[in-house]
């Protein structure tokens, strides 16, 4: 008797499972690939959310979908072998009309928009999208088409809380990968991800953890902490950490199929590979309490932290990080003016920035590295320890009398300096920055000199070794 | 009737007179942002269409419209007769010519980006800091290739070239059934020009029928 009432409750149990599994092939969902799957996705998840929530099925299959719409208390989870293709808009097949945004003149049209993407939830709680599967965004834009019924993320959030990706493998995923918009309490690990622009952009978020995801993105940055005034308010990015993360330049799809390749040097912009870790562009707001550790760049960029709209970059830590292959400034920190904000916005501070245990190796000479403010608006309170830089060298003493423009309004990227004339660090409008135990290295003699400062008070310099021979600054 | 008869006379000055002079199987942006060329193989043949080609007064149809709301141009291409063994070979390329030009210099080729997205191509090209964008729209395609614009023989030796070049052009097939009609479209995107594949054939007759 009491065998048969276990049995009973077991499988009153089960069926109590099995209920909060809405398998998409029960709506009618196909996985052919041809047919369009996403009507039958958002039934499963309208049907889950009615019922308070629960876990919508992928099972394996290709599943070619427009927009599927998330709701609060969702687990969309992609089975081993099962694929969410982005359609091809047509006439008759669109993905949803990007909403109105009455702030969209202060970023571009990607960040400004939400609906237009594969799998978008605004104002939710309580998600997650997991599995081992694949998110394939075919069918969406990297470009900046504005026609109505083009997609152009592959997932897309404003103002969630509580959200979790996790296990994915994500493939040219239009203008992002994940455009993360004030979402609270985020988690994103174990991802996968190898797409045309962007990887993730985060923000305006708070809370965040990104953990071990590989992310390879020749053609735009690979994970991103933005605080765009796409909410109509200024709002920090803050309290994120970044660990365990590779990011990469490799050819697209390279990386996912693992033939890692390099034929395809450009960029769009004519930069050279993407593919970093950055803090910025889009700074109306600002990025406070940030973490970056224990992560590897690979033929791509190099570490940048960027504050041109107003917003104050402080408290940063970035330790442990190994770079290889870089084709342009090692480290590249800028506070600039370009006031992409409401009218009347001040320029932003960056302070307290903290980066140790770095190794570069094989970085282009041409900017070296650049902790570059404007006037009247310095960086400050900038320590880099234990960190050693290995150029590759070659400029001469023509190029140390260089003049380097302000460029105060300019996009943030080292080319806007043009060659720099410091082969080390090229220091301006800065104080109270403190080099200790710096080692450069030069593969070709390069005749600038190490260090060039600007309107730079309180540089101190300890430990500091060229190709191993301690000198005194 | 008077009205139109001028209309028709219009009609082919603006659009017959200028497809015409555009035998040359070979087709530039009019600020020399770009060059679509077009070729054949298939049957033993394996050529790119020149200058008054037989094969394009006789099999495939092409006509040449500039588009009025941007730079650029639509290529209405009809197969008439040319065999189902034959294939449509295009390439695009020379995207930062000085000039307008029918060839695909090599030289004009270098760090011109390609990005496809279906039928859309986007192409970054000019000097870092002073981009320029040019935007190509394509028919459907057997595969699409990014090749050596060192290699321009034939339509084949580019197909088959290979992406490791300081040169990169675009380049694949495209398989036309007779009687039916294909379209490209090379223009400067903007805010007015912004297109999709499956609008031009409806921008076609609205420019056929603009005055």
């Amino acid at each position: 008797m009491k065998i048969l009432i276990h049995i009973l409750f077991a499988l009153l149990g089960c069926s109590h499972l099995s209920a909060a599994i809405y398998n998409v092939k029960d709506f009618g969902a196909t996985g052919d690939g041809t047919h369009i799957d996403s009507e039958a996705i958002n039934r499963a998840i309208r049907k889950a959310a009615s019922g308070g929530g629960g876990t919508v099925y992928v099972p394996a299959g290709e599943y070619a979908c427009y927009s599927i719409r998330l709701a609060s208390h969702i687990h969309l989870y992609l089975e081993q072998g099962a694929t969410l293709i982005g359609a091809f808009p047509t006439p008759t097949g669109k993905y949803d009309s990007a909403e109105p945004n009455s702030h969209d003149t202060y970023q571009d049209f990607g960040h400004s928009h939400w609906q237009n993407s594969l799998i978008w939830g605004i104002g939710l709680e309580d998600i997650t999208i997991s599995g081992p599967g694949t998110i394939y965004g075919k069918g969406l834009t990297r470009e900046e088409s504005r026609l109505d019924g083009v997609g152009n993320k592959a997932i897309s959030l404003k103002n969630c809380k509580n959200v979790t990706l996790k296990d994915l493998n994500m493939f040219q995923c239009g203008h992002f990968a994940l455009l993360a918009t004030g979402v609270d309490n985020l988690t994103i690990t174990n991802l996968k991800v190898d797409t045309n622009r962007d990887g993730f952009d985060i923000d305006c978020c708070r809370n965040v953890r990104i953990l071990a995801c590989s992310v390879n993105t020749p053609w735009d940055d690979a994970i991103v902490l933005k605080a765009s005034y796409a909410l109509g308010t200024f709002r920090d990015t803050e309290n994120v950490t970044i660990s365990d993360c590779y990011v990469s330049g490799y050819d697209r799809g390279s990386m996912l199929d693992a033939s890692w390749q390099l034929d395809e040097p450009q960029a769009p912009d004519h930069g050279y590979r993407t593919g970093r870790i950055k803090i910025g562009t889009e700074s109306s707001g600002g990025f406070k309490n940030i973490a970056i550790t224990n992560c590897i760049f690979e033929h791509c960029r190099g570490l940048a932290l960027e504050s041109v709209d107003g917003g104050s970059l402080e408290d940063i830590v970035i330790s442990n990080i190994t770079l290889r292959n870089i084709v342009n400034a090692g480290i590249f920190l800028r506070l600039g003016a370009r006031m992409r904000s409401p009218e009347g916005t001040p320029v932003g501070s960056m302070k307290r920035i903290r980066i140790s245990h770095v190794n570069a190796y094989n970085v282009d000479s041409r900017y070296a590295s650049i902790i570059s403010g404007v006037p009247g608006a310095i960086i400050e309170d900038v320590s880099l320890s234990d960190i050693h830089l290995y150029y590759k060298g070659g400029y001469t003493q023509a190029d140390a009398v260089n003049p380097v423009p302000e460029a105060e309004k300019a996009y943030p990227e080292p080319w806007m300096f043009g060659t720099v004339p410091a082969k080390g660090f090229y220091i301006r409008h800065a104080r109270d920055i403190f080099f200790d135990q710096v080692s450069f290295h030069f593969e070709q003699p390069d005749e600038r000199p190490l260090f060039v400062t600007d309107d730079a008070e309180n540089i101190h310099y300890e430990n500091i070794r060229v190709n191993g021979k301690k000198i005194n600054q | 009737m008077k009205k139109y008869i001028w209309a028709v006379i219009c009609f082919i000055v603006c659009h017959v007179l200028p497809a015409k002079a555009q035998y040359a199987g070979s087709y530039p942006m009019p600020d020399g942002s770009g060059t679509l060329r077009l070729g054949i193989t298939g049957n033993g043949q394996d050529r790119w269409l020149k200058t008054n080609d037989t094969l394009m007064k006789e099999s495939l149809i092409i006509r040449h419209i500039l588009l009025k709301d941007t730079q650029g141009f639509i290529l209405e291409v009809t197969n008439h007769s040319l065999p189902d063994s034959i294939r449509l070979v295009w390439a695009l390329g020379g995207f930062d010519s000085p000039t307008p030009s029918t060839d695909i210099a090599p030289e004009t080729c270098r760090d011109n980006i390609f990005n496809i997205e279906g039928h859309q191509i986007t192409v970054y090209h000019g000097k870092i800091m002073h981009l320029r964008v040019t935007q190509a729209l394509v028919p459907p395609h057997i595969e699409v290739r990014l090749c050596d614009g060192n290699q321009q023989e034939t339509p084949m030796t580019l197909f088959t070239s290979g992406k490791k070049t300081d040169a990169p052009v675009f380049c694949s097939t495209s398989y036309i059934p007779q009687g039916e009609t294909v379209y490209f479209c090379l223009y400067k995107p903007n805010r007015q020009a912004d297109y999709a594949y499956y609008m031009l054939p409806e921008l076609v007759q609205s420019l056929k029928h603009r005055p």
